[in-house]
């Protein structure tokens, strides 16, 4: 069981790019607690400004005083919520309510029935569309690794920041001060085990799915994207893409054996 | 919102919405209406509401279920993390300041709603179930809860031992309406029932993987589940409700082959 109350703390991984990491308990075992990231990312143009995914609802407090704090007096243009379930979407309400003139982008499908009274705020977006946020831009692609079919990525390409919502996730050890760490600045690199842990309980396809098909749908997308930074939803942010590669694929191949 | 008994004491609550391309478990190409349904079990005492619907059906669900609860208690299951399940928990909670939470989900739903401002909900803890645990904890014994077949992350069905209606969250809910007026329930009418090349574009769209995937591990899943229960009604909170057990083992057939595929049926 996760217990609650969710502390976000700040880190900018690349100028204008800054994570809210956002963390749970998980119970790895009988005996053994891990922490799993549930984190959202502003990525900030000359012009305008986007939020990637919104963290859990039981964050929205101290998320709330994150963004404005870093926000610093400028709006929040616009949400992308990667896919909706609740850890990617379920601050979308209060962030409306919070900044009354931003518009949500992504895979709009459903949000009609999820916020009948905001559809004028929703801008669907598909595959191949992207958002000019001035000097930069946030492309959607398609989520090679997902959950949900109406899941979409996004791709900045001048820092070379890939944010990818439910893959490359792992958990990190339940020490004080790990949470905002990347992935190469804890104590151990993560390995298949922290990153099998989430594959088997978040995407329960990699049971049935050869893992092969996963993996080569992910190495081409990432010969069509140079990525420097990569950007999970539950695990924390990688700099070191290629050692990190390697660790989600033996995660994926682990779970099938 | 439509109100109709599928068994005594299991309450079908439905409003409909037509099939326009908006949604995303629903196939391209599909037409007609599509059900949204939360299911409410009673005892003398206590009800159950399973799972809480979409925030377009909130105010017609917190007009209905106060005279459908009476005085008994109220508790309600989340059988997943989605907003057609938990979109209107909050509000539910709201009006309900005793009612229970219950999920199989190893996240609890409170980590994942915000009740309103000035809310004085004091029901919890929420009862986290194991898998296969049954209900007993909160007055519904008869009540189990079991790992789907197909499912996204924590999904649950429950199933009712006692009166054998499956209750199936995203999956069975294959069957659209042909004007909104139709009986949610199809009850034992053999009648132009989906084929599985039609149930297998609904899987897909939700279950897209199910494209490239190994399915011996499913098929056994499958064979043990339903080797071990009868259902007499497969309940999804999409779709038109299915009732009556030879209606029921037909149509699981379908789904059946449906998940294995064309080659593979």
């Amino acid at each position: 069981m996760l217990t609650t109350t969710t502390i976000t703390q700040t880190r900018e991984i690349t100028p204008g790019c800054v994570w809210f990491s956002s963390c749970l308990p998980v119970r790895a075992s009988a005996d053994r607690m891990v922490h799993n990231h549930n984190s959202c990312f502003l990525l900030a143009g000359t012009r305008a400004t986007v939020l990637v995914d919104t963290g859990m609802p039981s964050a929205w407090p101290s998320l709330r005083a994150e963004l404005a704090g870093v926000l610093a007096g400028r709006p929040l243009d616009h949400v992308f919520p990667t896919h909706p379930e609740a850890p990617h979407m379920g601050n979308l309400g209060p962030l409306m309510e919070a900044y009354p003139a931003l518009s949500v982008v992504g895979d709009l499908r459903n949000y009609h029935l999820y916020f009948p009274e905001q559809e004028a705020r929703m801008r669907p977006m598909r595959a191949g569309e992207a958002l000019d946020l001035g000097g930069r831009r946030l492309e959607f692609v398609p989520a090679v690794i997902r959950d949900l079919p109406n899941t979409l990525w996004g791709y900045e390409p001048e820092a070379r920041i890939l944010f990818l919502s439910d893959a490359y996730p792992y958990t990190h050890a339940h020490e004080a001060g790990q949470c905002l760490l990347l992935a190469e600045e804890l104590p151990h690199m993560p390995g298949p085990d922290e990153t099998r842990l989430v594959i088997e309980r978040a995407l329960s396809w990699t049971r049935h799915v050869p893992a092969e098909h996963a993996i080569a749908a992910l190495d081409a997308f990432l010969a069509e994207h140079p990525v420097r930074i990569v950007a999970p939803a539950h695990g924390g942010v990688i700099t070191d893409p290629v050692a990190m590669t390697r660790v989600f694929h033996d995660g994926l191949r682990a779970i099938r054996g | 919102m439509h109100i109709t008994e599928l068994a005594p004491n299991l309450l079908v609550l439905s409003a409909c919405e037509p099939v326009d391309g908006r949604v995303s478990w629903v196939p391209p190409g599909a037409t007609g209406f599509e059900p949204y349904n939360v299911f409410l079990l009673r005892t003398a005492d206590r009800a159950l509401l399973v799972d809480t619907g979409v925030a377009k059906h909130g105010p017609a669900l917190l007009a209905a279920l106060p005279g459908l609860a009476g005085a008994r208690r109220l508790f309600v299951y989340a059988s997943r993390i989605e907003l057609d399940t938990l979109g209107n928990l909050a509000a539910v909670l709201a009006s309900f300041p005793e009612a229970g939470v219950v999920t199989a989900n190893p996240i609890s739903p409170l980590e994942l709603i915000h009740l309103p401002p000035g809310c004085t909900w004091h029901g919890g803890p929420v009862v986290h179930l194991r898998l296969n645990e049954d209900l007993g904890a909160v007055g519904f014994p008869h009540l189990v809860a079991l790992e789907p077949v197909l499912r996204t992350l924590g999904t649950s069905w429950l199933y009712d031992r006692e009166g054998g209606t499956l209750f199936t969250s995203d999956s069975f809910g294959g069957e659209m309406l042909g004007a909104p007026d139709m009986p949610v329930i199809r009850r034992d009418d053999m009648r132009h029932l989906p084929d599985a090349a039609r149930l297998r574009a609904h899987l897909l769209a939700k279950f897209d993987w199910l494209a490239q995937a190994d399915v011996g591990g499913l098929a056994a899943h499958w064979d043990r589940l339903f080797g071990s229960i009868a259902p007499g009604a497969l309940a999804p909170l999409h779709g038109r409700v299915q009732a009556g057990r030879d209606l029921v083992a037909e149509m699981l057939a379908r789904y059946r082959a449906a998940m294995l595929g064309p080659a593979r049926a």
